[in-house]
């Protein structure tokens, strides 16, 4: 899945960076620079998407960062348990490739906006 | 005495040669099996490449040609697109469609059905569910009816995929006949199916299945409109005195937590089984409101335990209860057993 979703990313001007898993996924938080938006999926080899959402939420400089979640698993308490761990979205597969990037658009510009008000509100401006 | 040594000597050398040419034989051939080995994994990995950025690009753009597949790239590159199929869905499916037909995937599928393997088999048949082409309906009708229960059901989700409301009166029948059929896969066909199309056939069917499979049917209901689920149980619980059949009707009635369910589960409260009874108590803790009250505090006494707890915690969710009035209630009790039951229902929702 992470091919397609690189693939519909790279092609609407977005830089992509790939974690083949769940233990690779924490190290790029715990060593790389955070990013604009995090794609996760739910179930990865050696950590799940809920403990690297977590992980995430307590790592300073990313616990800011909109955090979309990817999942085959649609039940009630999935989607309750990913957003209780700090998910911002949550996205059902399947999925219909637009509705993912507009998701991620909108996740991104409500980032910005948010660290904009924030940069204002620290300055000053009211 | 010297020329039988000298035989021995001859003998031990070439069976010494023997040997040696044997393992080099050996050496040779795992050398070429593992070079085989790696030209075909060099030749997979560049075929998947190709074949993902085909994929990929045709879920933004309508693909207009397609390189042709081999028979011998074809189960790859099936299941290859029936992955992209699985987690995708909208406009780009029709394009996905479109490819595979140019690519030629639907000959091989057709092909593939008469596979000796069952992987080949299975695969063939969700590359047609996928493709939805009607033409091939009737190859997939008698599979669905054959004795194996992977292939059959894989057969039933392509013809529901096909053409659902055709198929679903089909599937319905054949759900009861297959005890062999995983019931969480069926769900998810009739899940992806919708309730449209579901609600009034499987309805129908539950009113008019035999005693013996209508829980298995009554279950299904949760992917039904919720008012068609409703009327049908209704006419069910009417018509019959099964246990079995009223205590999953129940169950699903507090899983619809329909408001119109509250009053049919009112009913049960009278039941002569207590499990019933304990059903009915949960379906009011589900749906009740201040009306049950007077009904909750009676079953507070019951002898069974089961049903004093269930009973308390129906008290315990009603919409308006507070801590409060729920300490007031057990103070009025004057039955040990009603008091204990609340105590341990008040306690666990402080400490919750």
């Amino acid at each position: 899945m992470s091919h397609v979703l690189d693939f519909l990313l790279t092609r609407e001007g977005f830089s992509v960076r790939l974690a083949r898993d769940g233990r690779e996924a924490l190290r790029a938080i715990a060593e790389e620079d955070p990013c604009e938006v995090v794609i996760l999926d739910v179930m990865m080899p050696f950590a799940s998407g809920i403990q690297v959402v977590r992980s995430l939420r307590q790592t300073p400089g990313w616990s800011d960062v909109p955090v979309i979640m990817v999942s085959g698993k649609g039940a009630e308490s999935d989607v309750v348990s990913a957003l209780e761990a700090g998910a911002s979205d949550y996205l059902t597969k399947p999925f219909r490739p637009r509705e993912f990037v507009a998701r991620v658009r909108a996740q991104i510009v409500r980032s910005r906006a948010a660290a904009n008000g924030s940069a204002l509100a620290r300055d000053g401006v009211a | 005495m010297v020329g039988f040594q000298s035989l021995i000597v001859v003998i031990a050398m070439w069976a010494g040669v023997a040997v040696l040419v044997l393992t080099l034989g050996l050496f040779a051939v795992i050398i070429g099996i593992r070079i085989a080995q790696a030209h075909g994994r060099r030749r997979s990995e560049r075929l998947t490449r190709r074949w993902r950025n085909l994929l990929s690009r045709a879920l933004v753009e309508t693909p207009v040609s397609a390189p042709p597949v081999s028979r011998r790239d074809a189960a790859e590159i099936m299941s290859l697109w029936g992955y992209y199929h699985e987690f995708l869905r909208g406009e780009c499916k029709t394009n996905l469609n479109r490819l595979g037909q140019l690519a030629g995937l639907d000959i091989h599928a057709k092909r593939g059905l008469r596979s000796d393997r069952v992987r080949h088999r299975l695969l063939s048949i969700h590359v047609l569910g996928n493709l939805r082409d009607r033409e091939t309906r009737r190859l997939l009708r008698p599979i669905a009816r054959s004795a194996n229960p992977y292939l059959s059901l894989a057969a039933a989700h392509a013809l529901m995929r096909i053409s659902p409301r055709e198929s679903i009166t089909d599937l319905i029948s054949m759900i009861a006949q297959r005890p062999d059929w995983p019931p969480a896969r069926v769900m998810a066909i009739l899940q992806e199916a919708g309730p449209e199309v579901v609600s009034e056939p499987l309805a129908r069917a539950a009113i008019e299945a035999d005693v013996a499979y209508q829980p298995l049917l009554l279950i299904y209901m949760s992917t039904s409109l919720d008012r068609v689920a409703l009327r049908a149980i209704k006419e069910i619980l009417l018509a019959t005195s099964d246990e079995q059949v009223i205590i999953t009707s129940l169950y699903q009635i507090t899983h619809l937590a329909h408001p119109d369910g509250l009053h049919i589960v009112r009913v049960f409260l009278e039941h002569p089984n207590w499990l019933i009874q304990l059903h009915a108590v949960q379906g009011i803790g589900r749906m009740g409101n201040d009306d049950d009250i007077d009904d909750l505090v009676r079953m507070l006494r019951h002898q069974k335990y089961w049903i004093r707890l269930r009973a308390a915690e129906a008290l315990a969710k009603l919409p308006t209860m507070t801590a409060r009035r729920l300490a007031a209630i057990r103070d009025r009790q004057d039955d040990r057993y009603a008091r204990d039951i609340l105590r341990e229902v008040i306690a666990q929702e402080v400490a919750a």
